[in-house]
């Protein structure tokens, strides 16, 4: 059996009196990478920092190696890496300094790994954090997380404010690190697109429940979207026992579900509605998320 | 890992200690530029005779130097906390491979023996030139009235960082009035004032706060907004 | 657990705090004056006059009333001015023949604020005379009085001069002077008709007198009556007869006459750590001594010769006993007030009676015990009960500070 790296349980947490979820339970395999997906204030945030001992949940915990995360031990902090939403990094610093500074705490610290992003970046050692661009930070954060080599890396929201090349650049460096050495992945993200080319596993949130934990890939297996005209344009699908969500514009109809299209046909041909132009739709993993979740 | 944290410590305060140090400096310096002024056109024993026993406020040669330990204490707290509150920043040294507390108190160590060293510079270069102006007892004089001041520096420096860690800004407010109230008291003396025995408790006043990190960065830590 | 007492230590911080501060905040609002009532007595009628008893009245002990005027004219020693401005000083006095420069050149004041506690760093001119210059003169020399004895600390070339230390050294010595010398008294000055040197109390407690004359050191040894131990040397060198005050450590004030006489006044409730005033002034016929402290005062009348002639005691209404005083006993449980002035800096704190300030610390206990359960802590929890009781034993300021510092869920 796979060693489960994160492990949450039972998480219950409120701001106030405004709830944010209740007894959420997940946990990530080792080597795997999840990914975090909801809309704005669903509670991404809350998790990570959960995860990084910086909230305590109202009840439940999370264990990261083991150890409660609200009160994780020197060692395992070394072995985990973190990024902060919006590539937070000690503006005052410039590249050399930074790497100065950070090299002094994790024994495997990779130097090299971190100089040849820079340079590739066209980063000069001089420049300071503070007068780069939101891209080129997210690379100094990306290239300290290399360097640093972490087992665990906990990414918030990693996507803030990057353009689709760095966004790519991204994904593409952290996919490839972490399958390369096996690493475990816990991201969050509000932004789907690229997204599949880097999480195995996916957990998808709205506002105070889970929509969907398991393996991206067997989502996008089995979830569909399919798009039909009926001759009615006053038909509410959503309400059916297969609709995940439905939507309608005049008498074109889209709908997503976990049927196949037979049984979906089936259910229309029983209501008596007559429909043409049925068609799968190939989905992205973005629309699959709406699909899930709603347009608003 | 402690010679890493100083060097991000360092990073944040060196150009605010410089300023803050060279204002001292400016300050002492233009102290004795007036008392050398005195003694050239009174004469020493006269300008002495002032100094001990004229109307004192015509005579405190040394007021300006009342404020900079204040000052100092304020730069100190300021450029160190202030980087890290921005952003939340603080979150990324809390992640550093350290305890939690640990790492706290070793940047209020820092700043603390920055605000040290800043003391040393400035009130060393000015005890030396006074005892070149002064006997003994004058510098002694001096002395006794600038513990407090001293200590007020040490004061505001702890609840600058106290007050830094705290996450939910009305607190921080409330924290602000009672720092401002707390470090009021170590600037109500006069410049020649014996202070000998409330020094233990204008000690406690300056020291006790320094715990109050602990309070504050538990708050942060369990996430209270 | 660790932050909630560290929590514990600032909210009494806090408190301590709260006890200078809103308390200030507190008298800024509401202290109004108060009446003040002060004395003096008449040469004329030989009676204590009393200021301030009744509105625009003075009254006597006999309980007459007069007018200012009438007032003026039964102290005419100190209302010569005003007097003689309306034309009515008088030739005599008590049948005595008086005339204005009589009267100013017997006349003197001096003021002595027992609060303030002398000098801490002792350094002072020693004045020279009997040279061939008329007076006396400075000799560009301070002295200080330590370990070593006697030293003359050089302004100009910023050293000791160890020949003249040495000479004052061995005449003191020869006289049994046992330093280092506890306190130095005295201002030694050119611009007084007498000098009187410097006094100074060795570390036997034994006072010594040192005056530089004709290029030697003029000392002397002054034996304390009663055994006493000196508290205080009070300098004189304007009054022809007196050169100081000495408090000794049993409350008792001694006069050290120019003839080296040692007189002790007949102060009967004089409390050296208690009063905060001893103001004396003479004229022709009295040396009059008035004592004072917060509400009371008391005004000693003695004759040339230091023989009490009458004494009168009268208390003033103080802030305590005024409608904002009285309130403050229920509100504050005690007040810390912090002051300062030249050579002093202090803070203290005094508590107030018990049974008055319990009901409110009570009461607010009860609302802490409120909010709390309506916030829904654990009333029960160690620090949430820790809190009610500071309140209970703070007060207002237990409260203030708990309030200021959240206790999380």
């Amino acid at each position: 059996m796979e060693e489960n790296i994160i492990e949450c349980k039972n998480l219950t947490h409120y701001y106030g009196k405004r709830l944010i979820y209740e007894n959420l339970n997940f946990s990530v395999k080792k080597g795997h990478i999840m990914g975090l997906l909801g809309k704005n204030g669903c509670g991404k945030t809350t998790t990570i920092n959960i995860l990084n001992g910086f909230l305590q949940p109202r009840s439940g915990e999370c264990l990261i190696y083991g150890e409660s995360t609200q009160n994780l031990s020197p060692d395992t902090k070394r072995r985990l890496g973190y990024l902060i939403e919006g590539h937070i990094q000690y503006s005052f610093m410039n590249i050399y300094q930074i790497e100065k500074f950070y090299s002094g705490f994790y024994k495997n610290w990779n130097r090299e790994a971190y100089f040849e992003l820079m340079s590739r970046m066209k980063i000069l050692p001089s420049q300071k954090v503070s007068s780069m661009s939101c891209g080129q930070r997210a690379q100094v954060a990306l290239g300290l997380i290399l360097a640093q080599d972490p087992d665990l890396l906990i990414l918030d929201d990693f996507s803030l404010g990057l353009d689709p090349g760095y966004r790519r650049l991204f994904v593409d460096h952290m996919r490839e690190y972490a399958k390369a050495g096996n690493k475990t992945v816990f991201l969050t993200s509000h932004i789907i697109q690229d997204m599949e080319r880097l999480i195995d596993d996916v957990l998808i949130m709205d506002y105070n429940r889970v929509l969907l934990r398991g393996s991206a890939s067997e989502f996008m297996e089995k979830f569909h979207q399919f798009t039909f005209d009926l001759e009615r344009d006053d038909i509410n699908l959503k309400d059916e026992a297969l609709t995940v969500e439905a939507d309608r514009i005049k008498n074109h109809y889209e709908l997503y579900t976990y049927a196949s299209a037979e049984e979906v046909q089936a259910t229309l041909a029983a209501k008596g509605l007559a429909f043409s132009e049925f068609k799968q739709v190939k989905m992205t993993l973005e629309d699959a998320f709406i699909g899930l979740t709603g347009k608003y | 890992m402690i010679l890493h944290l100083f060097y991000k410590e360092w990073l944040k305060t060196r150009w605010f200690l410089f300023f803050v140090v060279l204002l001292g400096l400016a300050i002492v310096t233009y102290i004795f530029l007036d008392v050398d002024n005195n003694v050239r056109m009174k004469g020493s024993f006269n300008y002495l005779m002032n100094v001990f026993y004229g109307i004192p406020q015509a005579n405190y040669y040394h007021s300006l130097i009342k404020y900079v330990p204040l000052l100092m204490g304020v730069c100190v707290g300021l450029s160190q906390y202030v980087p890290e509150v921005i952003d939340k920043r603080i979150k990324l040294t809390l992640h550093l491979p350290m305890h939690n507390t640990v790492t706290l108190y070793m940047m209020l160590c820092f700043g603390f023996l920055m605000l040290l060293a800043s003391y040393a510079v400035v009130f060393g270069t000015f005890f030396y030139l006074n005892n070149l102006y002064f006997p003994f007892e004058e510098s002694w004089a001096v002395l006794t009235s600038l513990m407090p001041w001293l200590l007020g520096g040490v004061a505001v420096y702890f609840m600058i960082a106290m007050i830094s860690m705290e996450p939910n800004l009305f607190y921080q407010f409330l924290y602000g009035i009672v720092a401002f109230f707390l470090v009021k008291q170590f600037y109500i003396g006069m410049e020649h004032a014996d202070t000998r025995h409330i020094i233990p408790a204008l000690a406690i006043m300056a020291f006790v706060p320094c715990t109050a990190l602990l309070y504050t960065s538990y708050r942060f830590i369990k996430g209270e907004r | 657990m660790t932050a909630k007492v560290v929590r514990i230590i600032m909210v009494l911080l806090t408190v301590y705090i709260g006890s200078i501060v809103i308390p200030d905040f507190y008298r800024t609002s509401f202290k109004r004056n108060v009446k003040y009532v002060t004395l003096n007595y008449s040469e004329v009628t030989k009676q204590f006059v009393i200021w301030g008893l009744k509105e625009g009245k003075l009254l006597d002990t006999l309980g007459n009333e007069y007018t200012r005027q009438e007032y003026e004219r039964m102290v005419p020693f100190s209302s010569m001015a005003q007097l003689m401005k309306r034309g009515e000083f008088p030739d005599t006095v008590d049948g005595v023949a008086v005339t204005p420069q009589l009267v100013a050149a017997n006349s003197y004041r001096h003021i002595v604020n027992l609060t303030e506690r002398g000098r801490y760093y002792a350094m002072t001119p020693l004045v020279h005379g009997g040279t061939d210059r008329v007076g006396y003169i400075y000799t560009n020399d301070m002295m200080r009085v330590n370990r070593n004895g006697i030293e003359f600390y050089n302004c100009e070339t910023n050293s000791v001069d160890t020949e003249k230390s040495a000479l004052f050294d061995k005449e003191l010595c020869g006289l049994g002077y046992c330093p280092p010398a506890k306190k130095l008294y005295g201002q030694s000055s050119t611009g007084r008709s007498r000098d009187d040197g410097l006094f100074f109390i060795d570390s036997k407690d034994q006072l010594f007198q040192v005056k530089y004359r004709a290029y030697k050191p003029v000392c002397r040894k002054i034996d304390l009556p009663d055994g006493i131990k000196l508290r205080r040397v009070e300098c004189e060198p304007d009054h022809p007869e007196v050169v100081a005050y000495l408090f000794g450590d049993n409350n008792g004030v001694y006069v050290l006459t120019v003839d080296e006489r040692i007189l002790k006044l007949d102060l009967d409730v004089f409390d050296y750590d208690s009063f905060k005033t001893f103001d004396v002034m003479g004229n022709l016929f009295y040396h009059m001594i008035s004592i004072q402290k917060d509400g009371f005062e008391k005004l000693y009348i003695f004759d040339r010769d230091y023989k009490l002639v009458d004494k009168y005691g009268i208390h003033s209404d103080v802030y305590e006993k005024s409608g904002a005083g009285v309130a403050e006993g229920f509100l504050f449980p005690f007040v810390t007030t912090t002051f300062s002035y030249v050579n002093g800096y202090y803070i203290s704190t005094e508590g107030q009676p018990f049974v008055k300030f319990i009901w409110l610390n009570l009461v607010l206990a009860g609302v802490l015990l409120w909010m709390k359960r309506r916030k829904g802590l654990d009333v029960k929890n160690v620090f949430n009960v820790i809190d009610v009781l500071l309140v209970a034993a703070f007060g207002i300021f237990g409260f203030v500070s708990v309030l200021i510092y959240p206790i999380r869920k």
